[in-house]
């Protein structure tokens, strides 16, 4: 590695690797390690140098919601004045039912999204959020998804451009 | 699922320990063989309950600082081939069809991308929005991250464990 927080060629090579192809081995370093041409050990160091630096957040199973649960969600948008985001995206941010929180540059500049046991419990808790922000039901925006069509979080690593190298978060 | 599946599930849901022998340690906390570890989480994931297996990357910090949600306004006729197209794009990771509320927000297909540079979001999407023929969109970038957890989870007390 070149680098405290940079990544080397090696390095996003194996974070693709990792990403799309984690073998579901016994001795998966070994496995990973021949891949790439280089022994285990290094292999899983650098794994473990990569998500000690934040590069990756787990390696771990990606499990489909309709399979794992019967919970409802939504998005939700929010129309917030600039000077009260913060207090606002923490009010909402406290509800353990919100999974994503994000700040977007547009009108409404605030979206996340909540899950609940059912729709009710679902209502209550947007209505109990309107209430403790004061902001009014016209400065939000519930919107269900009536259709999936993709959810696959993954990213092109191995030609990522070296001017980002330094973790530009 | 059964019970030995959801403990697995479980014990590596927030990730797998980063030793030398991953697998062998989550199946030994759990009291099984390593192989039956191995096989079940391929069952899972052959059986779709597992989507993929492998490292969930902090987007932003491996230089993906420009990541936006585009909401679209397509006709409703057109909806089901315009969200096939999107989902296509590898660039694209989610793609919905969203309910819409008359009057107030009628952009019914959401889509996340993530770019090296708010230049790249731009180009891609303009890309996106000709060649699918769907003129009206926002683009909202990402700004601050107030909240970012794993969602789908199974917890000690889910109220029902298994939809199948």
């Amino acid at each position: 590695m070149t680098g405290q927080d940079s990544l080397d060629r090696m390095d996003r090579r194996i974070l693709q690797l990792v990403q799309d192809e984690f073998p579901l081995l016994p001795r998966v370093w070994d496995a990973v390690g021949t891949r790439l041409g280089i022994p285990a050990q290094e292999a899983l160091l650098r794994v473990k140098r990569l998500q000690e630096k934040g590069f990756i957040r787990s390696i771990a199973p990606v499990l489909e919601s309709t399979r794992i649960t019967t919970r409802v969600s939504t998005l939700v948008g929010v129309r917030v004045p600039a000077r009260s985001l913060r207090d606002v995206a923490a009010i909402i941010s406290a509800y353990p039912g919100v999974s994503h929180n994000y700040e977007r540059r547009h009108e409404f500049n605030l979206w996340f999204t909540l899950s609940a046991p059912d729709t009710a419990a679902l209502n209550a808790i947007l209505r109990e959020i309107q209430g403790k922000t004061a902001l009014g039901a016209d400065a939000f925006l519930d919107l269900p998804i009536r259709r999936k069509f993709k959810i696959d979080v993954r990213y092109s690593l191995d030609n990522l451009r070296g001017g980002n190298r330094h973790g530009c978060d | 699922m059964d019970a030995i599946d959801r403990a697995i599930v479980m014990q590596v849901q927030d990730g797998i320990p980063l030793v030398d022998h991953p697998f062998m340690d989550a199946a030994e906390k759990i009291g099984i063989p390593e192989q039956d570890l191995i096989a079940r989480i391929k069952r899972l994931r052959n059986e779709g309950v597992i989507r993929r297996f492998g490292a969930r990357i902090n987007n932003r910090r491996c230089g993906f600082t420009a990541n936006a949600m585009v909401a679209w306004k397509v006709p409703e006729e057109r909806v089901d081939e315009v969200g096939r197209f999107f989902a296509g794009n590898p660039v694209v990771t989610h793609c919905y069809e969203r309910k819409i509320i008359p009057g107030r927000w009628e952009h019914n297909v959401f889509t996340m991308v993530h770019c090296q540079s708010e230049t790249e979001v731009s180009h891609l999407v303009k890309q996106l929005a000709e060649t699918a023929g769907v003129p009206d969109f926002q683009v909202l970038v990402s700004g601050e991250e107030f909240k970012r957890t794993v969602s789908v989870r199974i917890t000690g007390d889910t109220e029902k464990a298994e939809a199948k």
